[in-house]
């Protein structure tokens, strides 16, 4: 029985490995257009970064909602890193999927597309993870260590982060998922992407910390699911949640897996249900 | 004196046209109203809730930084609303070779390109800069006479110029890489700095959005004569000055580009 199991993943992850390996290959193959995308996007954590240095340093204050100079600093960086290994585009691929047709021939393959996508998601995590996430993350680690003299983060600390942020993949995979979903209801993913895009960079934590929020809207924010995609895993790695408080986190991250997963069915038994394609 | 009258009837057409498409697709237009919208509101939250906590960055108040981030929005919706299609110039019209329609008609060739797409999305970033600009004058920033209501008008045509200029000279490189939309992208997030003020920035940066990618002169300078009684002239002159220069460089490249243009084969 029990070979017969790991008979079967084996079969099963040779049939999907190859989309994994394909988003590797498409990302490879348009290196320069990736770069210059990666480059914009650390715009926007640059701006984030000296922002907070002047407001550090223009009020003389030591902490501000419990976050020290240096502590922000590797929030903000840290919240970058984490976003930018976990970052997928599934409900985009949903969306060009169901706008061509081709979610049609998917549908007939003898594959499940959900695990097919899920694949594409793992090839764009093990890309993002050394384009351009570890250089980033080896730089806060060597600054933390030779400019600010910090010993880095424990082994326990790392591994608890990756984790937390094994977690926040698939949530976010499942979130993507259940909003593509939409594309079977509107054709206009563009701007629906925007509105989600900007959501999640803000109910995850990544423009500011919880904690600079009023009490109770904290509390609500930090148990949607949001929160368990990036914030909670950065937090982790911050060492700011201990204890008890880090077997919650954990559980809230579970717990809204499987919310989720239950939701990402329901929703793909009604879109299919109302799916025409055009042509034949 | 009747080309103007031409292009003005042109652009009627082409304005009517867009309106039709609108009126059909009325969710889409929302949804990517939205979007926008949403982006700015997390920046704008992102303020408050810094200041609820500190009294000023760098010696600008709440109301300072508003002024400032929502009068670089408006440049940028002007342009985002009327020149949107320049990006397709950089990812698919030199590539696919889909410029040659544009080559077939007796009509100039930025016109063209810009009257073939309106960008309803825009209206986001325009609402939001207006209000926060009425917010900021509310608060007493600084008073409103006729001349400042001119000087802003002034200096926000001249700061679209300054966005289409770096838009359609980044995107224009695609006449000789095919493909510019990854330096294009590099090139407009830039002006995510300008919302600041640029004072925050390190020193090279600083010269980077005044000299190099002349976004500094879209927001930040002509919005510190408003707030700090900044010289006129070394404030919206130069905007005026380099919105100028910007065009020409930018026009010249995109024309030398079309000169070279050569369709995909089949």
């Amino acid at each position: 029985m029990v070979m017969f199991k790991s008979h079967f993943l084996s079969h099963k992850l040779k049939i999907y490995k190859p989309f994994a390996i394909a988003r590797i290959q498409e990302a490879l193959s348009y290196k320069a257009r990736f770069v210059l995308f990666i480059i914009a996007r650390t715009f926007t954590v640059i701006i984030t970064y000296y922002l907070w240095k002047a407001i550090y340093n223009s009020n003389g204050a030591n902490t501000l909602a419990g976050f020290t100079k240096n502590e922000m600093a590797l929030y903000i960086f840290m919240s970058f890193v984490t976003a930018s290994i976990i970052s997928v585009e599934v409900a985009s691929w949903i969306g060009t999927d169901v706008v061509e047709g081709s979610i049609a021939i998917n549908l007939i393959k003898p594959i499940n597309y959900k695990t097919s996508l899920f694949f594409k998601a793992l090839g764009d995590i093990v890309y993002n993870f050394f384009i351009p996430s570890i250089f980033i993350w080896i730089g806060i680690l060597i600054n933390q260590y030779v400019t600010l003299g910090e010993l880095p983060p424990s082994i326990t600390t790392h591994l608890l982060y990756f984790i937390s942020l094994s977690f926040g993949f698939v949530l976010l995979f499942l979130f993507e998922y259940c909003f593509g979903m939409l594309a079977f209801y509107t054709s206009y993913i563009w701007g629906m992407r925007i509105s989600k895009n900007a959501i999640l960079a803000f109910l995850s934590g990544q423009i500011i910390p919880f904690t600079f929020f009023p009490n109770a809207i904290r509390v609500i924010f930090s148990y949607l699911p949001f929160a368990s995609i990036n914030y909670i895993p950065v937090m982790i790695y911050l060492n700011k949640v201990k204890g008890t408080e880090l077997i919650k986190a954990l559980t809230l991250q579970v717990v809204w897996i499987i919310l989720l997963y239950i939701l990402s069915r329901i929703l793909w038994k009604k879109a299919t249900k109302k799916l025409y394609i055009l042509g034949g | 004196m009747r080309n103007i009258k031409k292009y003005l009837k042109l652009f009627k057409v082409f304005l009517m046209q867009f309106l039709k498409s609108l009126m059909q697709s009325k969710i889409d237009f929302a949804l990517g109203l939205f979007g926008f919208f949403l982006i700015q509101i997390s920046g704008i939250l992102f303020l408050i809730l810094i200041f609820e906590r500190i009294p000023s960055i760098n010696d600008w108040t709440f109301n300072q930084m508003i002024f400032i981030y929502g009068f670089s929005q408006i440049p940028r919706g002007i342009d985002h609303l009327f020149t949107d299609n320049i990006w397709l110039l950089s990812m698919r019209l030199v590539i696919h070779g889909e410029f040659d329609r544009y080559l077939l008609r007796p009509m100039n060739l930025f016109i063209q390109l810009i009257f073939d797409k309106f960008q309803a999305d825009a209206i986001g970033e325009l609402f939001i800069g207006f209000a926060l600009i009425a917010l900021s004058v509310s608060n007493g920033t600084f008073k409103i006479t006729p001349l400042s209501i001119l000087f802003l008008v002034i200096s926000i045509v001249a700061g679209s110029i300054i966005f289409t200029s770096i838009k359609l000279f980044f995107a224009s490189l695609a006449f000789w890489i095919k493909d510019s939309f990854g330096i294009l992208q590099l090139a407009y997030n830039a002006a995510d700095f300008a919302k600041y003020p640029i004072s925050v920035f390190p020193k090279l940066i600083q010269i980077l959005l005044t000299i190099i990618i002349p976004f500094a002169f879209v927001a930040f300078y002509p919005a510190s004569y408003f707030l700090s009684n900044a010289n006129l002239f070394k404030t919206i002159g130069v905007e005026i000055a380099i919105a100028i220069i910007a065009w020409l460089i930018a026009y010249k490249t995109f024309i030398r580009g079309t000169r070279i243009y050569e369709s995909s084969g089949n």
